[in-house]
């Protein structure tokens, strides 16, 4: 897996380079791009960071985690995930500022730390996505969506507890 | 939604921070919680500008076009309404490549424009066709070649092996992608 970005990187430039494509304007251009998406989540984050902090300095996340640690514990799933669970269909970025308190208190390189990036990176915000995507057209009902797509979520959360025990 | 869930959080901390005599706590994660989410957010710009500025050389070079090229067969069988509609033909394929690149928001305006063309081909008025509804399916279980976002965030927490996770989730995302498939067919069946 160490290879993976070097080879990708090579293998696009080398493809601009042959190709003869303005290849560092295209790319400032594509950088200028991402950066924004990325900063237009600051004030997001913010308020959602901001929130899981007060509740984890508060004790609040304590409470629940000993709560919810004897069931969980049965079935092998680390509790901390369990609100990234809840969350991930319906915000990314709540689920982002949460797969960050899990690394930051388990470790990215944890079980727990690793499932819940494998959870971020495989599913997405189902309502998020129907909301924005629907825009502009008549359509109202999305009869079989939001239960495909939470299902399809629940799969992504058991796959990932099942493989990153394995791999 | 966000709206009351985040009150609510802010609210429960608080009066939980009280109850449990934390209330410095508490005061002091709104501080340093407030300037952690912005250092972390650009600690992820610089990653995240990189993938995506490499990306548009890709694109520039006809690398996209390509891989364009080989989805088309499966799309043109997943989305039988837009078979004599090559314009959301092309809609649905670029949103859906962009989504698998890691665009992110690169993909918003294909996509509305994919939903908008199904929604004129399907005829249905309110009520989505299943090509609609299949499309939005797909996108929740999206497929992702390189998750920027959260192999920034790994690296930045001190991860030993950040890219480690990509493996497991390209598998668990091709799981959750026929599934998604899957769930779909059974949930509008039963109607």
């Amino acid at each position: 897996m160490k290879y993976i970005l070097p080879a990708l990187i090579f293998l696009i430039v080398s493809l601009g380079l042959v190709r003869k494509v303005a290849a560092f304007e295209h790319f400032t251009r594509g950088a200028k791009e991402g950066a924004m998406t990325i900063l237009n989540l600051v004030p997001s984050l913010v308020g959602l960071i901001t929130a899981i902090g007060v509740l984890r300095a508060s004790g609040a996340l304590e409470i629940l985690g000993n709560i919810l640690q004897t069931p969980l514990s049965y079935l092998g799933v680390p509790e901390e995930l369990l609100p990234l669970v809840m969350v991930r269909p319906m915000s990314g970025s709540a689920a982002l500022a949460v797969v960050r308190d899990i690394l930051e208190n388990c470790g990215p390189d944890s079980y727990a730390g690793r499932v819940a990036c494998v959870m971020m990176g495989s599913s997405e915000t189902v309502l998020y996505t129907m909301a924005v995507y629907t825009q502009g057209t008549p359509v109202k009902k999305l009869p079989g969506v939001i239960p495909a797509a939470l299902i399809a979520n629940l799969f992504a959360c058991i796959f990932a507890l099942l493989i990153c025990k394995i791999l | 939604m966000l709206n009351i869930i985040w009150c609510v959080l802010l609210m429960v901390g608080i009066l939980c921070g009280i109850a449990t005599g934390r209330t410095e706590a508490v005061t002091e994660a709104v501080v340093n919680c407030s300037r952690e989410a912005v250092t972390f957010a650009i600690g992820m710009v610089g990653i995240c500008a990189f993938w995506c500025g490499l990306i548009r050389i890709l694109e520039a070079a006809g690398g996209l076009a390509a891989l364009q090229k080989w989805v088309r067969p499966v799309i043109v069988r997943l989305f039988p309404s837009a078979k004599k509609d090559p314009e959301t033909q092309q809609n649905i394929i670029t949103n859906l490549t962009a989504d698998f690149l890691g665009l992110g928001n690169g993909a918003t305006p294909s996509g509305i424009a994919a939903v908008q063309g199904l929604s004129r081909l399907g005829g249905d008025g309110e009520r989505a066709s299943r090509d609609i509804c299949l499309f939005l399916v797909l996108n929740t279980a999206a497929l992702q070649l390189m998750p920027t976002t959260v192999i920034a965030m790994r690296a930045g927490l001190g991860s030993q092996a950040a890219m480690d996770i990509l493996l497991p989730t390209w598998i668990t995302s091709l799981g959750a992608v026929l599934m998604a498939l899957l769930a779909y067919r059974i949930c509008r069946g039963r109607r």
